[in-house]
């Protein structure tokens, strides 16, 4: 069987099987609640008397769910029994009585005296359900599910033949649901009579005039089978929506338009040509693959409408500008509804984004900084899009994003999204070949098991550090004052690398909107890094780089320096140095140790009134297409699995700016050992009160665990009062 | 002829008369007189209602209120002044500022009389060194900035590698916090060409002939320095003094570029932290209250230097 890139289904499946048990009662005051119906026996202790509850039932097949009831001795409390909300008529009997539903929230309570032997008969009625849209909801217009009790169905290739997408059932068409025991070891499945076009002497290419062609419906016999079994017997396509022919059959084409093959996408995981990925979308009537649909979508269509212009402010360099006026040109080329206004916006890009925000002319969309995210989510700067994200066809699809780290980033505490994720950048070392080469030491790979330990990194460090007689640190006569090359160097003084040595050490910045720097394992990490400094003598204090006006990179294009630790970004200034350069990954001190990762998010302001094409804009930006052109300039690294298929990774990892190794980087690496930096709300505030305290354990005047701890409470102290509790 | 309306032909009168009259009644001389002149000041009237009451009451206005530039202004009441007094960045940048208000602003003072004095001699080519001495005022912040960064560069710079030189040990100006103040105080000297350019425009309003008398009641050069010169410039003292002290006390520009308020917060002098509150925190409202803060400190100091120094000034023409 095919193994998983993200290896979170199995484990999760698993998981769920084990605790499935779990899910079927719960007890609350007097009150056993009844969530899950199924062939089941429980014991509950309620408050000290034991209840036990029988379930015999053949749900989700049968609509009979018989529950006996069985105490020691008479007992009174309130059973709640969940009423699906797809059953439109339940009906309830006890002990061969019928009970008036009045459903609460959902359950109906029946409170009274329970004796032995009492039995409640639960009846869901099950009939073939057609399901529609809203018709509001493009991909679906015209288009219906079936579904019958709580079960979707589905058609498959295997029992329906291909081109599943064009199957139309008519309105009047009779469903009827039986039992096959010999599928799947017994499921309902529907069958039906259906239709399917089926031109006649096509002479071939994309487009026929209409006139000329005559598509009659050819009827079959359709069998649908529930939708959480599909692919079990051979790879094929699935459809759980058909086109519903409503109207005359000569505008059979509405409902044909939406190609409804997410299912081969999710399993097989190719790469998302950009075609195909727009179908997926929806996002354009040009992308429709099917001529005939087009000719008529085109006809049915309204009086052009103006377009909606948006605005979208953000920061970055001569590459960044270039690559977002790209991507407004193809958007804007691929769809006429939105256009897109870019405010670049270099410098003081914070500043200027609030005081047009306080002016009253606040962008529509606009890129956040992972750092400030929370900070502005709290004051409510950005537009909460959950409902967008999630009943996004592409992006809600279960491995659309590298997961959890996507969802931990870019929503709230409440899990509601406020921005979709522009990137992922994280750290890694690039070291120097020709020093490498010279000590003999051969650097760590970014494959799990060949990660470098803390005190095999520390003595690497050693080796490469040589002062100007030749010693190394620990040798007698080591001179720190005048080194000719360091080992190793890392800036500790901006909020990802304030994380950074408590991330390696499995600690992290913050936790539920408070600063844990003064945890253990953070303390323990931040230590050890300034022992480099002092005690180590293997990393020069921040002052000798300041000093020096060089960059580290520039450090170790002159040997000065061995190994730095910096953003994966930087790969962008030093591409074509290869020669010089290789990279690996950071120490990871301890078992748990994460390397840290961020990236701007792009999000809606609250203000804006145009947050239906916001969202089209956003969208888009959350596709390949956008991402693809940074990833190859070596600035960025994907957030999206479909940029880490081999073939995808074919595409943009380019030759003279990626290193041979950065395949399994960002493919392997990233998404197991990367986690987002969490700067919580108020931050800024925060950061004055601790920093200094972290400046002194960098240039050896305390130590971690004397200064921190207070000056990360009173931090706290402060974020408690004006933004926890505020 | 003069142009004034009085003074028009009867033609050209009237038609001013029809142009000021025009659509409304008549008015009289006075009254015209009274317009033009308010139309006149209109653009300082204007300029300081938008860019100085209406800021001020607005400040005002956000003392009492929690604004983040984002949600609505939202009613705190004293909560903003009340933080005043458990904020210990609040008295970590009050210290900073009035450490370097008073180490500067008397320095700068004596550096730039100095060197007015010195440039006020009367050489060939007087001109080039008040030139010099001047340059330093009208180079850019930045380009200021990124000069002294490099003079109290730790490894590498200037005033370290003097010090290398008198086989003493490097001190980090600008990442040891006992150093960092003092190395912006030196610093600032660096911009005393304004100043000098007062005083020297002071000096040379001097009239020789009190020299003169002074010379023939025999007075010699320090006499006359303190007898003649420094009472005459009493005014000009006390104007930049007090001109020193409102500048100095809202120092921002060299703890923005140059040390970020660091290391340690030694230099995070009061309008950074106002600044930080307001653009970085997003706390309009505590920025306002901190803003009133520094402005009854200038205030109430400049008054307290108008009552003690100001009675030893001398105005020639009182």
């Amino acid at each position: 069987m095919e193994w998983f890139r993200c290896a979170c289904c199995p484990p999760n499946l698993a998981r769920l099987l084990a605790s499935l048990g779990q899910y079927f009662y719960s007890v609350g005051e007097r009150t056993v609640y009844v969530h899950l119906y199924g062939q089941n026996t429980a014991d509950i202790d309620l408050e000290g008397a034991s209840v036990r509850l029988e379930q015999q039932t053949s749900y989700p097949w049968d609509e009979k769910v018989r529950l006996a009831v069985q105490v020691a001795q008479p007992t009174r409390f309130t059973l709640a029994l969940r009423v699906p909300g797809w059953c439109r008529a339940a009906r309830l009997h006890l002990n061969g009585e019928a009970i008036a539903l009045t459903p609460d929230r959902g359950y109906q309570m029946i409170d009274r005296e329970w004796h032995a032997g009492d039995v409640v008969t639960l009846t869901l009625p099950m009939p073939v359900e057609r399901v529609i849209t809203h018709p509001k909801v493009r991909q679906n217009a015209g288009r219906v599910a079936l579904q019958r009790g709580p079960v979707v169905y589905c058609l498959e290739e295997a029992d329906n033949g291909p081109d599943l997408a064009q199957v139309v059932l008519p309105r009047e068409a009779a469903l009827t649901a039986t039992f096959d025991p010999n599928l799947f070891g017994g499921v309902t499945v529907i069958t039906g009579e259906a239709t399917r076009p089926a031109p006649e002497d096509w002479p071939g290419g994309l487009y026929q005039p209409q006139a000329t062609q005559t598509i009659a419906a050819s009827p079959f016999t359709f069998k649908a089978i529930p939708y959480c079994f599909w692919a079990n017997r051979a790879p094929g396509k699935c459809a759980c929506g058909y086109a519903s022919a409503e109207k005359s059959p000569g505008r059979f084409a509405k409902g044909a338009f939406c190609s409804f093959r997410q299912g081969e996408e999710i399993m097989s995981r190719p790469k998302l040509s950009r075609r195909d990925f727009l179908k997926l979308a929806g996002a354009s009537a040009a992308s429709a693959a099917m001529g005939p649909t087009l000719a008529a979508r085109a006809m049915a269509l309204p009086a052009r409408q103006e377009p909606i212009e948006i605005s979208f402010m953000g920061w970055g360099g001569v590459a960044e500008d270039e690559g977002v006026r790209a991507a407004i040109e193809v958007f804007e080329a691929e769809q006429s509804e939105v256009k897109v206004k870019w405010l670049h916006t270099p410098d003081n890009y914070n500043e200027k984004l609030l005081s047009n925000v306080a002016a009253g002319t606040p962008p529509d969309t606009a890129f956040i900084s992972q750092s400030n995210f929370r900070t502005l989510l709290h004051d409510g700067l950005t537009m909460d899009i959950t409902d967008y994200v999630v009943n996004d066809p592409l992006l809600s699809q279960e491995n659309y994003f590298i997961e959890p780290q996507e969802t931990e980033r870019s929503t709230d505490d409440n899990g509601r999204w406020h921005g979709i994720g522009s990137t992922w950048t994280a750290l890694h070392t690039y070291y120097s070949i020709a020093l490498f080469e010279r000590a003999g030491i051969e650097p760590p790979d970014f494959t799990a098991d060949k990660l470098w330990d803390w005190d095999t990194f520390v003595e690497a460090a050693r080796q490469l550090t040589v002062d100007e007689n030749g010693r190394h640190p620990g040798e007698e006569g080591f001179d720190p004052e005048n080194v000719a090359t360091w080992g190793v160097y890392m800036d500790t003084s901006w909020w990802m690398t304030y994380e950074a040595p408590a991330k390696f050490n499995g600690g992290k910045l913050s936790d539920q909107g408070l600063l844990t720097l003064d945890e253990p394992a953070a303390l323990e990490g931040i230590q050890a890094w300034a022992d480099l400094i002092h005690v180590h003598h293997v990393m020069p204090e921040a002052v000798y780089l300041e000093g020096l006006g060089m960059s580290a990179t520039q450090m170790i294009e002159t040997e000065r320096l061995a190994m730095v630790i910096d953003g994966s970004w930087t790969l962008a200034d030093v591409t074509g140095m290869f020669g010089l350069f290789g990279t690996c990954p950071v120490p990871l001190m301890s078992e748990d140790g994460l390397d840290p990762g961020q990236g701007h998010l792009h999000s809606i302001l609250r203000d804006s009134e145009k947050a239906e094409a916001s969202w089209k804009w956003l969208h888009f930006l959350a596709t390949p297409f956008y991402q693809e052109h940074f990833c190859k300039l070596g600035l960025w690294i994907p957030n999206q699995h479909a940029l880490l298929t081999e073939e995808a990774m074919d595409g943009w990892l380019t030759d003279g700016v990626h290193p041979a190794n950065y395949r399994e980087f960002v493919s392997e690496y990233v998404p197991q050992f990367m986690s987002p930096t969490i700067v919580p709300a108020g931050f800024p505030r925060a950061e004055a009160i601790f920093k200094p305290a972290l400046e002194r354990v960098m240039i050896g005047d305390a130590r971690a665990e004397d200064v921190i701890p207070p000056a990360i409470e009173e931090a706290n102290a402060i974020l408690l009062e004006e933004y926890i509790n505020a | 002829m003069t142009t004034s309306p009085d003074h028009m032909p009867a033609e050209d009168r009237a038609g001013v008369r029809a142009a000021l009259t025009r659509g409304g009644p008549r008015l009289s001389l006075s009254q015209r007189r009274t317009i033009l002149g308010y139309t006149f000041v209109s653009p300082f009237i204007l300029g300081f209602l938008l860019w100085f009451i209406i800021p001020a009451l607005t400040a005002v206005y956000l003392v009492f209120h929690r604004w983040n530039l984002i949600a609505e202004p939202r009613f705190v009441g004293f909560d903003n002044i009340l933080r005043l007094f458990r904020d210990p960045l609040l008295g970590q940048s009050l210290k900073a500022t009035l450490i370097f208000t008073f180490a500067s602003v008397p320095l700068g003072l004596i550096v730039s009389f100095l060197l007015a004095l010195l440039i006020n001699t009367k050489i060939r080519g007087i001109a080039i060194f008040r030139t010099i001495y001047y340059l330093p005022s009208i180079v850019p912040a930045v380009a200021n900035a990124v000069l002294w960064a490099w003079i109290f560069n730790t490894e590498f710079g200037l005033l370290n590698a003097l010090l290398r030189g008198m086989g003493l040990s490097k001190v980090r100006w600008l990442q040891d916090p006992d150093w960092a103040l003092p190395a912006l105080i030196f610093m600032s000297l660096w911009n005393a060409g304004g100043a000098m350019i007062v005083f020297l425009a002071g000096l040379q309003g001097i009239p020789d002939i009190l020299y003169e008398a002074a010379e023939i009641d025999g007075a010699g050069r320090w006499a006359k320095l303190r007898r003649v010169t420094i009472p005459m410039m009493s005014p000009i003292i006390f104007f930049n003094l007090v001109i020193g002290l409102i500048g100095t006390f809202q120092v921002f520009t060299i703890g923005f570029l140059i040390t970020d308020g660091g290391p340690q917060n030694s230099t995070l002098f009061l309008v950074l932290y106002i600044y930080r509150n307001a653009f970085e925190y997003l706390d309009m409202g505590y920025a306002a209250t901190v803003s009133w803060v520094l402005f009854f400190i200038v205030a109430g100091l400049t008054l307290v230097v108008f009552r003690y120094f100001g009675s030893q000034v001398y105005y020639e023409n009182e």
